[in-house]
């Protein structure tokens, strides 16, 4: 773990401590969610009550997806996304997402969204209920439309599912690769692939939320490729955020993982 | 605003933690570097080499630290010679101890929570109003509930509950026993969780907790600061509440 400054007094830590939003930065959640999980209800899944914590804590935009489009419903899913982003469009950003078990219509709903203006994908291995992993040919109409089109992927991750995108990684070269919850597991892994090639970036989002992750990570890979996500509605974005604001990193370091960064990877206007 | 964490665990573990080696100066530090002025400790040799040690240890390690507050690792047989909990238990608040854990999986005191062989300890606990603090993952709701059930006065502070939600056992516990607290820390990640906890059970059940050592202790701070609650019931979870339970302690 390195320990570059104490981070007692600077901007972000003092917004932390007195819960106040963080107005003089960008902030970007490159990591969010709406929807539901049948084994974890929500105490509010409402758009409204999302974008009141993200004023709360200062965050400018959220990237969402939709838990349901990753559970067969994709029309369904995808379409609570388009609609709220059309509804608040200076504050979401969506991801597309795809249920892998459905090639059949994986095309056809990317091109839908692509239509409708999202500009990213998101997809989901299933984590530890039953479903495909990264290296099955399901996921490839995903990779090769995102690599036609350019655009960013953001992957749920655990570590071993680096070795299954392995393939994919050296394949897809004009995809930009987000992979979420760095150091869930083999953080080793994920700091050899930010390192290795120039397209992935970092997601920072992990529940137990690691004494000296966020540390070790700006201490090991390019500033540029850490991006700080919360995994809201899943979690509360007030703990992720604090694991950025209190870190003993820099306030240069801090600004660019709460959202300097994401501005770029995502193109984000000024 | 004032911060007692509840769920401080110093001391060393079998193998070493990557990055950190939880002794006393190295919890002052993280406590000072988000503000946090107090905690109650336990003391990880509970878990490796039992509590009888451990018990001392935390009360020679914590003796010039005024700011944190030891708590004792108690099991229902109590303690050699005697063997009798009422007299453990009286020891530990002659020592000046107000609060105790304990762990019942087989893998550290090894024993059933259930009544049926914890009842003593509990009878022991509820007659001087001692808060017992028990890991979420050490304690099914099921048992939970029957201990709460024979035992209506025994205090017990949940920590380490983990982010499910809105947690479909844990509401129906809440509900059910009023001397039930939950310890509020990084773990439960719940979105807009702890305004909803707040809202349907009132502002006195709730605790503030920094996850030491494992977590950066940051999370819980923020996550206390940018809940939306009013002055009054952030205060109550970041020291009031355990500030009373701790001055009832008989």
């Amino acid at each position: 773990m390195t320990t570059k400054t104490n981070s007692h007094d600077d901007y972000f830590s003092t917004c932390g401590k007195k819960g106040r939003p963080i107005s003089d930065r960008t902030v970007i959640d490159a990591h969010a969610h709406l929807g539901l999980i049948a084994n974890f209800p929500h105490t509010d899944s409402s758009v409204e009550g999302f974008v009141k914590v993200m004023d709360r804590i200062g965050i400018d935009k959220a990237c969402i997806s939709c838990t349901q489009a990753m559970h067969g419903l994709h029309k369904q899913g995808n379409d609570m996304i388009l609609d709220a982003v059309k509804r608040y469009p200076d504050r979401f950003i969506g991801y597309m997402s795809i249920s892998a078990g459905y090639p059949e219509v994986m095309l056809a709903e990317l091109e839908r969204c692509y239509d409708a203006g999202l500009r990213a994908v998101k997809i989901w291995s299933y984590g530890t209920l039953k479903g495909l992993a990264y290296d099955h040919e399901n996921y490839q109409i995903a990779f090769k439309f995102a690599d036609e089109h350019e655009l960013a992927i953001l992957a749920h991750t655990w570590g071993q599912e680096l070795d299954e995108l392995q393939q994919a990684f050296d394949e897809y070269g004009n995809i930009k690769w987000l992979l979420a919850h760095t150091g869930s597991d083999s953080l080793e892994k994920y700091i050899r692939a930010a390192n290795e090639y120039e397209n992935i970036y970092l997601e920072t989002c992990l529940s137990s939320a690691p004494r000296g992750l966020i540390e070790e990570i700006v201490s090991a890979v390019p500033l540029h490729k850490i991006l700080w996500g919360s995994d809201q509605i899943f979690m509360s974005a007030t703990h992720q955020i604090g694991r950025v604001l209190f870190a003993q990193i820099t306030s240069e370091e801090k600004a660019a993982v709460v959202g300097a960064n994401a501005v770029k990877f995502f193109g984000i206007p000024k | 605003m004032k911060l007692i964490a509840c769920d401080a665990l110093m001391g060393p573990p079998r193998m070493p933690l990557d990055g950190c080696r939880p002794d006393k100066a190295d919890l002052l530090s993280e406590m000072a570097r988000v503000s946090i002025e107090s905690a109650i400790v336990r003391h990880r040799g509970a878990l490796e080499f039992g509590p009888f040690d451990a018990n001392k240890v935390i009360l020679d390690e914590l003796s010039d630290a005024d700011n944190l507050l030891p708590s004792w690792f108690l099991t229902p047989d109590g303690f050699e010679p005697e063997f009798d909990i009422a007299k453990t238990v009286s020891e530990m608040i002659d020592a000046g101890v107000k609060i105790c854990w304990t762990n019942p999986s087989a893998e550290a005191a090894c024993f059933s929570i259930l009544p049926w062989c914890s009842g003593p300890l509990y009878e022991a606990l509820q007659a001087k109003q001692i808060p017992l603090l028990l890991d979420y993952e050490t304690v099914t709701a099921d048992e939970l509930n029957t201990v709460l059930t024979d035992f209506g006065a025994l205090r017990v502070i949940l920590i380490n509950a983990d982010r499910e939600g809105r947690n479909r056992r844990l509401y129906p516990l809440l509900k059910a026993h009023r001397n039930l607290y939950l310890c509020l820390s990084h773990s439960y990640s719940v979105h807009l969780g702890t305004e909803d906890l707040c809202q349907i059970f009132g502002i006195d059940r709730w605790v503030f907790g920094m996850g030491y050592p494992e977590a950066e202790v940051g999370a819980a701070v923020a996550g206390l600061m940018y809940t939306d609650i009013d002055d009054e019931a952030k205060e109550a979870i970041a020291y009031g509440n355990i500030e009373r339970l701790l001055g009832e302690v008989k």
